[in-house]
């Protein structure tokens, strides 16, 4: 199968790109991991459901315009259920197999070439490590909302939320609306930095929606009397089997945890709500050239004024380019889509230019507040670090602990590079292949070494993507074997 | 300027074990690494120790009669000095000898087989030929086309991930100067010492360069780079190849496995992943007509499909486990397919240990190596690898 | 203990499916990792040195939802669920 266009992610950037698509007639193939399109913000029920007034929140109105015809048959070709495994760049191949893709669909590989690639895979919760980290029961924020959202399922009894993100706010309530009981709500911050967002005038004035949105959650938590704590984090998750209570203490002024001051909570669920980090493997594995943003997602893909990255015909958008929301996310799938149909001469030059700036505006004005966000939720090295005490476990999959890996690192002087260290420690080279503990590697590397985060290379992204059942690469099997 | 004995330029197997020996007999030495320890081929190979007779050794057996007798007995060295590395390195190194099986799976290549058996008693290497009964009880994970196995005792697999590492912690701890992300820039012969330009983003760490007695040319298939700049030939050329490693499972593969007439090794490691290779291709990238020595080759996804298809039919078992990852690495071949080992005549005191078989025989090249910059002697005979036999394309350079 | 909303919400007739051996109510649509967590399953899997592990990112990123569907090692989260599936969980894995 060749296509014009391959588009990784139905999210916002990924719908909104191929809305482009479709209207100037630029054959293109959506291919996206979940059954239904809308990425992990607007992450739909199966179609078997039936479900009244979802999502009604006015910050979810784009991205359900986006919906409205997505994933309907038509010129536009959608492959739910389906995960990118493998992405090459051939530079000397004709146009239509510029690009080629070997694709999974439950277990069923095939290979798709296309002319042009825009990469939009999202991002995901950023994993934090502490004690008791790995327990049945602490899940990321945005599992927990997910479950909600598409599953219309309440995924435990009482929770508690953690981090630095406002997100955890919104999640909180929609647990609460759905029927659930919420123990608390943890930020990491001082109140008035959470207050400094919400009385930043400008901010109104341009989101006020969104700013209404987290108010009211805020006030609905407030008037159901859920314990909002500022200037505290989790410390260790308990139990047995499954999660039972938490421990959470105070952060002084200096930043420092004081031990002294822990309290225990009880909750079967705790969720983890700490920012994101973006889903930049396939773009990793195919060369797109990249660089470090410790706030804004880890390793993050470089583009230009048309989301095209250094390779040609290869674009990103959305938050491969730094998280950034899905406002944000909307306006860069809408210029990668300009830029790709310019790229094809779907469009000229003028019109497109025309057509972008508008756009160009939004995305100044959804980065603006994209920043003040990060700047406000980034929890911060320090943070993170005094959480992973010696036992908790750096890489989950492989079960490297952080005393495995510092002695790792005492035991060899001469190592100074992630994969270097990923080699040795075997951290890393588990079924989730390093996504969970890739931004810690850095920063451990980067404090024990004396370098700078960003001067370290990323792990490698290798092929598969995500991990498959050998007998799935079979059906290829070529009988002529040497 | 910082000076030295013996600059060691590479830090993959031989390089780091060759530093480790002739610093242990008291030898002041620096290895210069371009990147981490142990990233090349040393580290992404797959780790098989195999002393049976590879397939493509055997295709010429008549014209290599020779070589065969001296191969044999260089893998009698290896045999023993594997058998004892964890002791002298002081280390767990993953080290498994249960034997490795060399399959086959028709009437031809059970012929190969026995074709092989019988040259490699003569020269008294230990194998054992297993008919179908036997192999059920001793490798029941095998699948049931397999019809006959040649059965080689000491083989076994080592993990690539430690073996370099301790011995450069080793090297370290005899005293070598290890300096990683530095690049050999410039190597000029003056006054009797070898000068050593070196860039790089710890440059620094040296003072950006370097004075030696003598030099040794360890950069794998990128020494042919490094002989460049000290003005010489060598003929040694990159290859990429290809690696699987599955998920971890529970013990189902004790012995190293190969297949006499298809492309296949396969092992499992202490970790439980089983590793999948045996010499499928990648693609080597470019640059400007030249080979990128600073980039992995491109995975050739028909090498993979291949790959794992022909590991299925010998052991089904790993249908159902999880590929976890795909890697490839560059070696560097000779034209001859046996090691250059030893001091290029030409360039006095300019020493050269890359090719063959790199891995299963890395420790012992770097044992004669250091033996032989040491006292110009080694214990076990190594000219027939010397770089000289090539000596002709040195004769109007150095 | 998990619980499906039911306001605003309507599913389709229930489906069955055996969780470690024992029958289980389910619905088309719902992910194996929904069905699990409904059941009061917590403990997805357990690692090699035994450690109980459930899921985490629910967008198929993590891995720690894997149980064995149908014989195979899956995502519980990214495996719609089928009438009469087989699911096991807590087992170690072991060689295939």
């Amino acid at each position: 199968m060749n296509t014009e266009l391959a588009i990784i992610g139905a999210g916002p950037a990924g719908l909104a790109a191929a809305e482009i698509a479709a209207a100037r007639g630029i054959d293109t193939v959506v291919v996206d991991e979940q059954a239904r399109p809308g990425g992990q913000i607007s992450r739909q029920p199966p179609a078997d459901f039936a479900v009244e007034n979802w999502l009604p929140g006015s910050i979810y109105k784009p991205v359900k315009q986006l919906l409205a015809g997505a994933g309907a048959p038509g010129a536009t070709r959608w492959l739910p259920q389906t995960t990118v495994l493998a992405l090459q760049h051939d530079p000397a191949a004709p146009l239509p197999h510029r690009y080629r893709l070997l694709l999974n669909n439950a277990g069923n590989t095939s290979e798709l070439e296309a002319s042009c690639v825009l990469i939009a895979p999202g991002c995901y919760d950023m994993p934090v490590i502490f004690p008791g980290s790995n327990l049945p029961g602490v899940m990321a924020a945005g599992g927990i909302q997910a479950f909600v959202k598409s599953q219309q399922l309440i995924p435990g009894e009482r929770f508690l939320f953690v981090g630095s993100h406002p997100l955890q706010l919104i999640v909180a309530d929609q647990i609460l609306q759905a029927g659930g009981q919420v123990a608390g709500v943890v930020f990491a911050q001082r109140l008035s930095a959470l207050w400094s967002l919400l009385k930043s005038a400008p901010l109104f004035i341009r989101h006020g929606a969104k700013m209404v949105y987290f108010t009211r959650a805020l006030i609905r938590l407030l008037l159901k009397r859920v314990p909002i704590y500022f200037s505290r984090t989790v410390v260790q998750a308990h139990g047995d089997q499954q999660l039972q209570n938490v421990d959470i203490a105070a952060i002084g002024s200096s930043g420092t945890i004081q031990a002294g001051s822990r309290r225990n909570i009880d909750c079967d669920r705790l969720g983890i709500c700490f920012g994101f980090l973006a889903s930049s493997e396939l773009a990793r594995q195919v060369g797109a050239r990249g660089r470090w943003s410790a706030a804004g997602g880890g390793w993050i893909i470089d583009h230009d004024p048309w989301m095209s990255t250094d390779l040609p015909g290869l674009y990103v958008a959305g938050e491969i380019t730094g998280v950034a929301g899905a406002d944000a996310s909307i306006c860069e799938g809408r210029l990668a889509g300009l830029g790709i149909a310019r790229e094809l001469q779907k469009i000229d030059a003028a019109s497109a230019a025309r057509l972008a700036q508008r756009t160009r505006t939004q995305l100044k004005s959804a980065n603006l507040f994209a920043a003040k966000l990060l700047d406000l939720s980034y929890p911060g090295r320090k943070l993170l670090q005094q959480l992973m005490t010696e036992q908790s476990m750096l890489c989950k999959c492989e079960e490297v602990s952080i005393a495995d890996f510092a002695q790792c690192l005492a035991e060899n002087p001469f190592i100074n590079d992630a994969n270097a260290a990923k080699l040795l420690s075997r951290a890393g080279m588990g079924l989730c292949q390093g996504r969970y503990c890739h931004y810690h590697i850095a920063g451990l590397l980067a404090e024990t070494r004396g370098i700078r985060e960003r001067q370290i290379k990323p792990f490698n992204a290798r092929f598969p993507a995500k991990p498959l059942t050998i007998k799935s690469l079979l059906d290829k099997r070529d009988d002529q074997l040497p | 300027m910082q000076s030295c004995d013996i600059a060691v330029i590479g830090g993959g197997l031989v390089g780091c074990a060759t530093a480790c020996y002739l610093s242990a007999a008291g030898a002041r030495v620096a290895v210069i690494e371009r990147g981490q320890i142990n990233q090349g081929a040393s580290g992404q190979n797959a780790g098989s120790l195999h002393f049976q007779l590879e397939y493509r050794l055997i295709q010429h057996k008549d014209k290599l009669a020779a070589e065969l007798e001296h191969y044999v007995a260089l893998t009698k060295i290896a045999i023993a000095q594997w058998r004892g590395l964890e002791t002298e390195l002081g280390c767990n190194l993953e080290l498994a000898m249960h034997g490795g099986l060399m399959v086959a799976e028709t009437p031809e290549q059970l012929q190969l087989l026995q074709q092989k058996a019988e040259i490699e008693s003569r020269q008294g290497l230990d194998v054992e030929l297993l008919d179908k009964p036997q192999l059920r009880r001793r490798a029941p994970y095998l699948s049931d086309s397999i019809i006959a196995a040649l059965f080689c005792p000491p083989e076994g697999h080592c993990n690539p991930r430690l073996l370099t590492p301790a011995y450069a912690q080793k090297a370290i701890a005899n005293g070598t100067a290890v300096y990683t992300r530095c690049s050999v820039d410039s190597i000029q012969r003056r006054c009797g010492k070898w000068h050593i330009g070196i860039g790089g983003q710890a440059a620094q760490a040296c003072g950006g360069k370097l004075a030696a007695d003598k030099v040794l040319n360890a950069a794998g298939a990128w020494s042919g780079e490094i002989a460049a700049m000290a003005n010489l030939h060598l003929p040694i050329f990159p290859v990429g190849l290809t690696m699987n490693a599955t998920e971890r499972t529970g013990p189902l593969i004790p012995h190293l496995v190969q297949h006499v007439g298809r492309k296949l090794s396969m092992k499992q490691v202490d970790d439980g992943n089983v590793l999948i290779g045996g010499g499928w291709s990648a693609h080597l990238q470019q640059r400007q007509g030249k080979w990128k020595s600073d980039s992995a080759p491109t995975i050739n996804m028909q090498s993979v499909y291949s790959n794992l298809s022909t590991a299925a039919a010998v052991i089904p078992a790993i249908e159902s486990l999880h590929l976890l990852r795909t890697w490839t690495g560059t070696t560097g071949v000779t034209p001859d397919q046996l090691p250059i080992l030893g001091e290029i005549s030409q360039a006095p005191g300019f020493y050269v240990a890359a090719g063959g078989s790199g891995f299963t025989y890395g420790p012992s090249y770097a044992r004669q190596m250091s033996e032989l910059i040491l006292s110009g002697k080694t214990s076990f005979p190594i000219d027939a690898y010397s770089p000289n036999r090539f000596g002709h394309i040195n004769m109007f350079m150095g | 203990m998990a619980a499906r909303i039911t306001r605003q919400v309507r599913r389709k007739q229930p489906i069955s499916v055996n969780i470690d051996g024992e029958a289980s109510r389910a619905y088309a649509g719902e992910t194996v990792a929904s069905v699990l967590l409904a059941a009061g399953v917590t403990v997805f899997y357990r690692t090699r040195s035994g450690q109980p592990r459930g899921p985490y990112c629910n967008m198929g990123a993590c891995f720690e939802c894997q149980v064995k569907i149908d014989g195979d090692w899956q995502r519980a989260c990214m495996t719609v669920v089928e009438d009469g599936m087989n699911i096991t969980t807590g087992a170690r894995k072991s060689a295939p």
